[in-house]
């Protein structure tokens, strides 16, 4: 046989033999310029560019360093104030939610119950719903028509709804700890699990009653997760954007609210750009705090794994049964009264809501029926998916090259700066050539994108990592092309991590909110920003039409988190 | 001092205490020894208070402390894993039950050097307990338990995570320890030799019940049942009758220490296998009965016994022990 002929012979055995250490070149080898190229070029474009551009228009709006803006943020007592209230909320909204999710975060680690996994599951659902399904979910349970009010009313013959919180401060707390709750139980939890109960007997049997257990061993082992916890909480509340805005009425405004206003409604883009430095420098702080504690968290204690039991004493069941209930009431029946109202009209259940969606009742030729909105929002979901799933791919393999690290900080910015800033950076960057894109409707899916590439680069990576040089090499010894290596290997071993990621992209998109209301076209507008629209316009036909639309966006991310979660279990990706 | 009084427990539908009766006298070193599972570990923790009993009861000098809360039991505890506390210095680990007593800070300090040096471990009361090594953290532990004056110490498995030669050498300090401050203790283990070196007397447990209990050299020397001599490593287990050797019972252990090699014995086999151990060689031989039996042979007196050799040995009557069925509803090793 022709030695350099015969189908084995590119792969001459003896010299290209996978040795331990030696890489066989992967598919992407011949590409690598594109891989590289590609998730940097669009994350310059697309996030640094916009970024700079809102220093720009802060610092120098006209081409010359002019402080003026910015000065008169950081001197002005209204802005201070505003900074001040952003603080305020986020650490009350803060300590509320820890303390809440203290005690359930206790019997998720300790004690094993029926139907443990799936309220797990359900507890967490909040945290992907959008903002407007948030707040239309709660002003139906304890608005002022709400299910509350309602149900109050007649059973003790009110004239006046008796729960008036719309519009308060609390109200605001409320909807921050129904959306964080789930988070700082599961970090706290999880590391609680880990600790060995050894040291609570050992704590009891050396003579510590109940509460000196908790004092003195463990609070003070819970201490980093505590902390993360906290600062996890307090980030994401003192970003709030969509429950301050829709909630909190035009008293309250947070950091993000008043850059919205500012960019707007009041077109003051330099203080807009000020304020957005401002809020971008603190998340950069907390962030590096966050990632500091986070280090913490994983390594401290010897991890064996506590054994779950069932309860026990009437006390711990009276405990778990308390908690589990604070658990319902607090998460799920907003989203049960949701539902509800959606289908309720004056003569009781109804679809007219539903019906409406789809109608244009005054006849006018530019009215876009609400049902619309639908179809816009899973084009762009769809092609925000595509988007996503190919850049994170690429950004995944590019991140598996050792030495890294910094490039992951990178690719992890965007996910740490607000959406209002990205929408904001994206109408004063990208309306000039070479990127005007401000009336094109591709500005959606690149926003939502840039949002939504983190979720798959850390949905994929871990599965990426995870694949053995030998396993491609083997391929390759058995005569596989370097196509066929990808395709064959790589590609069902991450695909897994894919879906997860690209269920992910959908999600997010499907809910975005805060780049949204900046970029979307009046005509051609996404179901949160209907929602949006609907719940600030008066009447109960509107009113009814954005719970319908709520109803509806809620169902399609409770589907697609379930699925999500499922693949979780199975141990996919790193969240 | 302690008396443990028909304890039985469940988990679920699987029992892992069959009823268990049992005395420990003040000052004296009970071991329960077993295998995994038997239920030593969930006894020890009955007796702390970490677990509760189904049935039975738990005296202590004539009281029952069954429904007594664990804190206020006076009891040390150790386990296998040290359980240190990460967040605290050395000092402050030991003294945490003095802390917990009430005890003002001088007094504390006092104490806590006393104890510190009783475990040889003087100097090290600022260190951080994530940087000892296992055995200064087990004397830590030791210590920690030690300084409250408890009235009964119990000790689970406490030398099971350090390597054997450092094992040998805790044991024997253990004892000594315990010993000298005249403490009552408790003792878990699934290891003989550390059994016998720290026993005044062995429980030795079966599938939640208690096979045999009794001095260490007690127990090696006569096991009473077949799961007792199986799991001391006794396994010429013959029918009674074999070789001519009457035994009461069905059953009987031809102990190792008694065969010896003898032109004239009365028991004939082949060598099967023979592993040097050092100071001896440990024979397997087969008997013409086709019943392996297995001895020890010194050494320094003969050569290595080769395999295929004839041989013959006899035993004394005295190492003749007769064994009774295993208890009922016990696990088979």
């Amino acid at each position: 046989m022709d030695r350099d002929r015969s189908p084995l012979s590119q792969h001459r055995v003896g010299a290209r033999l996978p040795l331990a250490g030696h890489v066989p070149a992967p598919f992407f080898a011949s590409f690598k310029w594109l891989l590289v190229a590609l998730p940097l070029l669009f994350l310059a474009g697309f996030f640094f560019y916009p970024l700079i551009s809102i220093f720009g228009v802060s610092l120098a709006p006209e081409g010359q360093l002019d402080l003026s803006g910015f000065a008169e943020v950081i001197t002005s007592p209204y802005y201070r104030d505003t900074l001040g209230f952003t603080v305020w909320q986020a650490a009350l909204s803060t300590l509320l939610t820890l303390a809440l999710a203290l005690p359930g975060a206790y019997v998720f680690a300790r004690f094993s119950f029926p139907g443990k996994s799936l309220l797990l599951s359900l507890a967490t659902l909040p945290f992907v719903l959008p903002t407007v399904v948030v707040a239309a979910a709660f002003s139906a349970l304890i608005g002022q028509n709400g299910v509350l009010n309602e149900g109050l009313m007649r059973l003790f013959g009110l004239s006046a709804p008796p729960i008036q919180l719309e519009r308060t401060l609390t109200i605001i707390l409320i909807v921050h700890v129904f959306y964080n709750y789930a988070i700082a139980l599961r970090i706290i939890s999880s590391y609680w699990a880990n600790q060995s109960q050894r040291l609570e007997e050992v704590a009891r049997v050396l003579g510590a009653n109940g509460w000196r257990v908790w004092w003195e061993v463990r609070l003070p082992l819970l201490r980093p997760a505590l902390l993360a916890a906290a600062v996890l909480v307090f980030i994401f509340t003192f970003t709030s954007f969509g429950v301050v805005l829709i909630l909190g009425g035009p008293r309250f405004a947070t950091l993000e609210v008043e850059i919205y206003r500012q960019a707007t409604a009041l077109f003051n883009l330099q203080v807009a750009a000020a304020l957005s430095l401002v809020q971008v420098g603190l998340m950069f702080v907390l962030m590096i705090v966050y990632t500091g504690l986070q280090r913490q968290t994983r390594g401290a204690l010897q991890s064996t794994r506590a054994v779950t039991r069932t309860p026990q004493t009437g006390r711990e069941h009276t405990f778990v049964i308390a908690n589990v209930g604070l658990m319902v009431i607090l998460l799920l029946t907003p989203l049960a009264a949701l539902a509800l109202r959606s289908f309720t009209g004056d003569e009781g259940l109804t679809t007219s809501f539903y019906a409406l969606l789809d109608s244009n009742p005054r006849g006018s030729v530019l009215f876009v029926p609400p049902i619309e909105a639908v179809g816009n929002s899973l084009r762009y979901a769809l092609a925000t998916t595509v988007l996503a799933v190919l850049l994170g791919m690429a950004s995944a393999y590019l991140l598996n090259r050792r030495g890294a690290r910094w490039l992951d900080a990178i690719f992890m910015l965007p996910l740490a700066t607000s959406a209002v800033t990205l929408g904001f950076g994206f109408i004063i960057a990208l309306d000039e050539p070479p990127l005007n894109l401000r009336t094109s409707a591709a500005l959606i899916p690149l926003a939502h994108t840039l949002v939504a590439m983190p979720f798959v680069v850390r949905s994929v990576l871990p599965a990426l990592r995870a694949i053995s040089p030998s396993t491609r090499g083997a391929a390759q010894v058995l005569g596989a092309s370097s196509f066929n290596v990808w395709r064959l290997i790589d590609l069902s071993l991450i695909s897994r991590g894919l879906i997860v990621g690209a269920t992910f992209a959908f999600t997010v998109s499907m809910g975005e909110f805060g780049a949204s209301v900046f970029v979307v076209r009046p005509d051609a507008p996404t179901m949160p920003v209907v929602i949006f629209r609907l719940l600030g316009q008066p009447g109960t036909a509107n009113y009814g039409q954005a719970l319908a639309m709520s109803t509806i966006l809620m169902a399609v991310c409770a589907v697609s988190f379930l699925l999500i979660e499922r693949a979780r279990t199975l141990g996919i990706g790193e969240f | 001092m302690l008396t443990i009084k028909h304890v039985t427990r469940a988990f679920g539908k699987q029992p892992v205490l069959r009823g268990v009766d049992l005395e420990v006298g003040q000052g004296g070193i009970v071991c329960l020894l077993g295998p995994s599972g038997c239920g030593k570990t969930t006894l020890l923790r009955i007796v702390a208070g970490l677990e509760r009993a189904d049935s039975g009861d738990v005296l202590l000098d004539g009281h029952s402390i069954l429904t007594q809360p664990v804190h206020t039991r006076d009891f040390g505890l150790m386990f296998q894993d040290f359980a240190l506390f990460p967040h605290l210095t050395v000092l402050q680990n030991v003294e945490f039950g003095l802390r917990m007593k009430g005890m003002d800070k001088a007094a504390r300090r006092a104490r806590s050097r006393e104890v510190l040096e009783l475990v040889g471990l003087s100097g090290f009361e600022t260190r951080d307990v994530a940087q000892l090594s296992g055995g200064e953290q087990q004397r830590v532990a030791l210590a920690r338990s030690l300084a409250p004056n408890p009235r009964l110490l119990m000790l689970d498995e406490p030398l099971g995570s350090l390597d054997a030669a450092l094992k040998e050498r805790l044991v024997v300090e253990l004892r000594e320890i315990i010993k000298r401050v005249g403490l009552t203790a408790l003792y878990v283990t699934h290891d003989q030799h550390e059994a016998f070196a720290i026993a005044d007397r062995i429980a030795l447990m079966n599938a939640g019940q208690f096979e045999q209990v009794g001095a260490p050299a007690e127990v090696y020397r006569k096991p009473e049942t077949v799961f007792a001599a199986r799991f001391l490593g006794l396994n010429n287990i013959v029918p009674s009758g074999t070789f001519g050797i009457a035994g009461e019972g069905r059953e009987v252990l031809l102990h190792p220490d008694g065969i010896s090699l003898d032109e004239t014995g009365k028991i004939s086999g082949t060598i099967r296998e023979s592993v040097f151990l050092g100071d001896a060689f440990r024979v397997t031989m087969e008997t013409s009965a086709g019943i392996p039996l297995t001895f020890k042979v010194a050494a320094r007196k003969h050569e290595e016994m080769q395999v295929g050799e004839a041989v013959r040995v006899s035993i004394a009557e005295e190492y003749v022990i007769p064994l009774k069925a295993t208890a009922k509803n016990a696990a088979t090793l």
